[in-house]
């Protein structure tokens, strides 16, 4: 069975979905918002957090340890550093692993609460999931996906009779500019996950761009059948992981009073808004 | 009179508002001799009788029976009373308020007219000739006022001399009289009790007959927490906070049931609403409390004001009775001022009258003497280290005598003994051992970069510790990110803490004070105190750094979870029962999610935590309030077992909060 490319698993989480989870980060995403707060999950491929700050060499520390490292001509990649300036972003779990950690939590689920499988994009792993969602749904674990439901039918599908919870977050700024066949592809799947007896979740990040186009968000919404959302105000606080990922970051923060003003247009216009707290 | 004993009685007497220069505290002294009224040591005198004369003598001075507050307080700053630099004072008790309430100074000269000891029983009937004296000079005082408040707390200080209390609002007196007494013969941090049982009789009849409303109640409650906290300066011991003052919530009465009425919640509503750091609460918790409780709590911790510390009882209750407390006595258990567990009103347990244990003291004769071929040789070392190291630990005390205390406290006027000399029921002491994370860190990193790397050899963990890591600041990085860390819920990690607390545990079981079984405890005020001379550690701490903090985390990458989950699977057993505390501060998703904080706490005290204290801090919030105090005169942080205001601690106090807020971001 194929390994399941995880990024991190972090317990206790309050925000991604009811009641108290264990979100579980998978790596690799179709889409590259530029204002994403997880950029190291949007490759598939394997990368590292190089942390230059923890380096001797930059801190002017001479250390018989780093006499082989490649930043002092020696025959050792930074991938061995003894300090651990290089931290592989993601590993590749077994399914059994993957439960062993989900479980842990299990007295703490409770009724509402469960697992939440985030990214990127969770649903490009659905076929290695299945075996820790047959686990999970047979230890009574809540299962939620964080989704763009930006995926192919098929590996929806692979998902869909053990999911509770959808939360599907929408990409409708203008930054994202065209994706192709966006609506075709989530109407469609919206319609899938609506079929089944599964919580929707939609959830919305808000850049300063989109109060100009407020009445075509709005329009889309209608269109995808939303009446209910959660609009997210973009933060930055991912910019650290794009400098050890030795990316370029962009700060989208958006403005608190534009995202008032927004916020309250939706809201005019009967659409049922909440503001999630960060 | 003996100058060496009012220097002494001055050094002691309200040290925060003592001049902080020589010359200073020079005019200090002169204007203590000239202005206040110090009662000596008769020496010539048996202690106990010379500790009750004292407190005869006091009681004749004090002016008291201005009404602040809505009550009667009896504290006078100016009426001090000599101790003897050989006794430690006895601290950290808490009477049975119960017993007060139902109980009257007639009915407690009849018990003590049994006494058979002349001294011992002259000792006592001073104290009672005291409280007396106390009591005439406030009906006295009152007597000159002419508002109704005055006429009715007259009554209620009348009622005193022969009757038990007969409302609310006159236990609430009752309790706060009491309570001013003790603080005033120097019986410093005085716990409050389970108020929320003791005060629910007379509660219950006054909503029955209607003389009682909920509002008023609350506000008596209110009142009465205000008088408490009036004193915080004059009462605090080592830092401005640090009084002692504990009112209980909830746990188990004698039935075995849950305590929750509206006293209960109408204390934490009050704590709620008006975050202070003085006095402090502390709720007991079990299965049976009820979610209103929880949720009513963590609103509460969530203000910011570190209260209430919660108490894991359906840990600490079987423990007791294991230990040796008896299954009658244990539901009544409070704490010494944080979080060292006794029995209300029966117990002297001084539980942190020692000097704590510095438990790194153990690392340095290995690394010297010991043949470490090998870690498990190594570790073996370490038990036998252990072992060494308590058993040469100095127990020598005396305590300060305490007539006062042995009227009240079960089962002094029986066994005919003081309550500093074994008259008790229970005087099982305790020990506290600081640096544990910081020992175990230590250990893991020998364990990876010694024996499985071969990055370092012991002497160069030597050399780190005796040059403070000069010229080893690579393995001073590696130690401080690289190996496991305390507090991870790894196997290794856990079995390896509590194979340390066990021979702990073991050590202090072969010493005694006093004949009696001492406790341990793994959580110590002392992290900054003993730390500040202290060598550099293997867990890359620099010399003079502060230890760990109790049951904390000292790595970033360990999260709420995973050290709620660690200190689950820690063993308490034995005499480990002296405190054992997870301290942690919040991060901020869960202060806007208190309903999910709440079920996280609750599974996590159902698999087995001891005790937990959460603070709310903002890293920047604490950085800013450093640079501009007077921005923040209200900013209230939780220290140890106390709460405190952020600007009236020290700096390497602040400094150490703003690192714990970082580290936990």
């Amino acid at each position: 069975m194929n390994k399941i490319r995880v990024s991190s698993i972090q317990r206790g989480c309050v925000y991604d979905g009811p009641g108290v989870r264990t979100t579980v980060f998978l790596k690799g995403c179709t889409l590259h918002c530029p204002w994403c707060c997880n950029p190291e999950n949007i490759s598939s491929e394997q990368e590292y957090f190089i942390d230059d700050k923890k380096c001797l060499k930059f801190k002017g520390i001479n250390s018989a340890l780093c006499t082989s490292c490649e930043r002092n001509q020696g025959g050792k990649s930074i991938l061995e550093c003894p300090f651990g300036i290089a931290r592989p972003v993601s590993q590749m779990m077994d399914a059994s692993d993957l439960v062993f950690e989900i479980e842990k939590d299990k007295d703490l689920y409770a009724t509402n609460g469960g697992v939440t499988f985030s990214g990127g994009e969770p649903l490009l792993q659905s076929e290695c999931l299945l075996p820790v969602l047959r686990d999970c749904k047979e230890l009574n674990i809540g299962i939620a996906f964080e989704t763009t439901l930006y995926v192919a039918e098929r590996l929806l599908k692979e998902v869909l009779p053990y999911a509770n919870i959808m939360i599907v977050d929408l990409k409708l700024q203008p930054e994202q500019g065209n994706i192709p066949n966006y609506f075709n592809c989530i109407s469609r799947n919206i319609t899938l996950v609506k079929a089944k007896e599964i919580e929707i979740f939609y959830r919305l990040v808000f850049v300063n761009s989109m109060l100009g186009v407020k009445e075509k968000i709005y329009h889309s919404l209608k269109t995808l059948g939303v009446d209910k959302i959660e609009l997210l105000k973009c933060h930055h606080l991912g910019s650290k992981k794009y400098e050890k990922l030795h990316l370029k970051s962009e700060d989208f923060t958006a403005d608190e009073g534009e995202f008032q003003e927004f916020s309250e247009y939706l809201l005019s216009q009967t659409i049922n808004v909440s503001q999630l707290k960060i | 009179m003996n100058i060496k004993d009012i220097k002494y009685a001055y050094a002691l007497h309200n040290p925060f508002t003592r001049p902080k220069s020589k010359v200073g505290k020079l005019f200090g002294l002169f204007d203590f001799i000239l202005n206040d009224k110090i009662v000596p040591v008769h020496r010539q005198f048996n202690s106990v009788l010379s500790a009750a004369m004292q407190f005869d003598e006091m009681a004749s001075l004090m002016h008291v029976g201005e009404v602040i507050n809505g009550y009667v307080y009896p504290l006078d700053y100016h009426v001090v009373r000599c101790q003897e630099e050989r006794f430690m004072p006895i601290a950290s008790v808490t009477v049975d308020y119960s017993k007060i309430l139902s109980g009257s100074l007639a009915l407690k000269k009849n018990e003590v007219k049994n006494i058979t000891d002349d001294t011992f029983k002259h000792s006592l009937e001073l104290c009672l000739d005291g409280i007396q004296t106390v009591i005439n000079e406030i009906i006295n005082n009152l007597s000159k006022n002419k508002d109704d408040r005055s006429l009715q707390l007259k009554g209620y200080f009348e009622r005193m001399l022969d009757k038990p209390c007969a409302s609310f609002d006159e236990a609430i007196q009752r309790i706060l009289f009491y309570n001013g007494l003790f603080w005033q013969n120097k019986h410093k941090q005085n716990g409050i009790g389970r108020l929320d049982m003791i005060l629910a009789p007379y509660y219950q009849a006054g909503m029955a007959d209607g003389s009682l409303t909920r509002e008023k109640a609350k506000e008596m409650l209110y009142n009465m927490s205000l008088v408490l906290g009036k004193d915080m300066i004059f009462k605090s011991a080592a830092l401005i906070g640090d009084t002692g003052q504990v009112i209980i919530l909830g746990g188990v009465d004698k039935f075995g049931n849950t305590v929750e009425n509206d006293i209960t919640h109408m204390i934490l509503e009050i704590f709620t609403e008006h975050p202070h750091p003085d006095p402090k609460l502390i709720l007991r918790v079990n299965s049976q409390t009820s979610d209103d409780v929880w949720s009513k709590a963590i609103k509460c911790i969530l203000k910011g004001s570190g209260s209430p510390l919660l108490m894991n009882e359906n840990v600490i209750l079987p423990l007791m009775k294991a230990f040796g407390y008896a299954k009658e006595d244990v539901y009544n258990f409070g704490t010494s001022a944080c979080w060292e567990p006794l029995i209300i009103g029966k117990s002297l347990d001084q539980n942190n009258c020692i000097k704590n244990i510095t438990i790194l003291d153990i690392i340095v004769p290995i690394l010297k003497n010991g043949k470490n071929d090998n870690f498990s040789e190594f570790l073996h070392n370490i038990d036998l280290e252990i072992a060494n190291r308590i058993a040469e630990h100095d127990l020598s005390i005396e305590f300060d005598k305490a007539p006062i205390l042995s009227l009240f406290f079960d089962d002094c006027i029986q066994k005919e003994k003081d309550f500093s000399e074994g008259g008790a029921r229970y005087n099982h002491h305790g020990l506290l051992i600081v640096g544990l994370p910081n020992l175990v860190n230590s250990i893991l990193n020998i364990k990876k970069y010694v024996y499985e790397d071969n990055v370092c050899s012991l002497n160069d963990c030597l050399n780190c510790i005796k040059n403070d890591f000069a010229n080893h600041e690579d393995l001073r990085t590696l130690f401080k990110d690289g190996a496991l860390k305390f507090g991870s819920s790894d196997s290794f990690v856990v079995d390896l803490t509590n194979h340390l607390m066990e021979q702990i545990g073991n050590a202090v079981e072969k010493r005694t004070m006093f004949g009696e079984t001492i406790k341990v405890g793994f959580s110590s005020p002392s992290y900054i105190g003993l730390a500040k001379d202290y060598p550099a550690s293997l867990d890359g701490r620099h010399k003079g750094d502060p230890f760990a903090v109790h049951i904390s985390p000292i790595s970033s990458d360990i999260d709420i979870s995973e050290i709620l989950d660690f200190a689950s699977r820690l063993k308490y057993e034995g005499n480990r029962i002296n405190g054992n505390v997870v301290d942690f501060v919040i991060p901020s998703s869960y202060a806007k999610n208190p309903e999910k904080l709440v079920s996280i706490l609750k599974v996590t005290c159902k698999k087995g935590i001891y005790e937990l204290q959460l603070n709310v801090l903002d890293k920047k919030t604490l950085i800013d309030a450093k640079a501009h105090p007077e921005k923040y005169p209200n900013l209230i942080v939780r220290v140890w077992g106390f709460s405190a205001y952020f600007n009236d601690l020290p700096e390497e106090y602040k400094d150490n909060l703003i690192k714990r807020a970082e580290l936990y971001e």
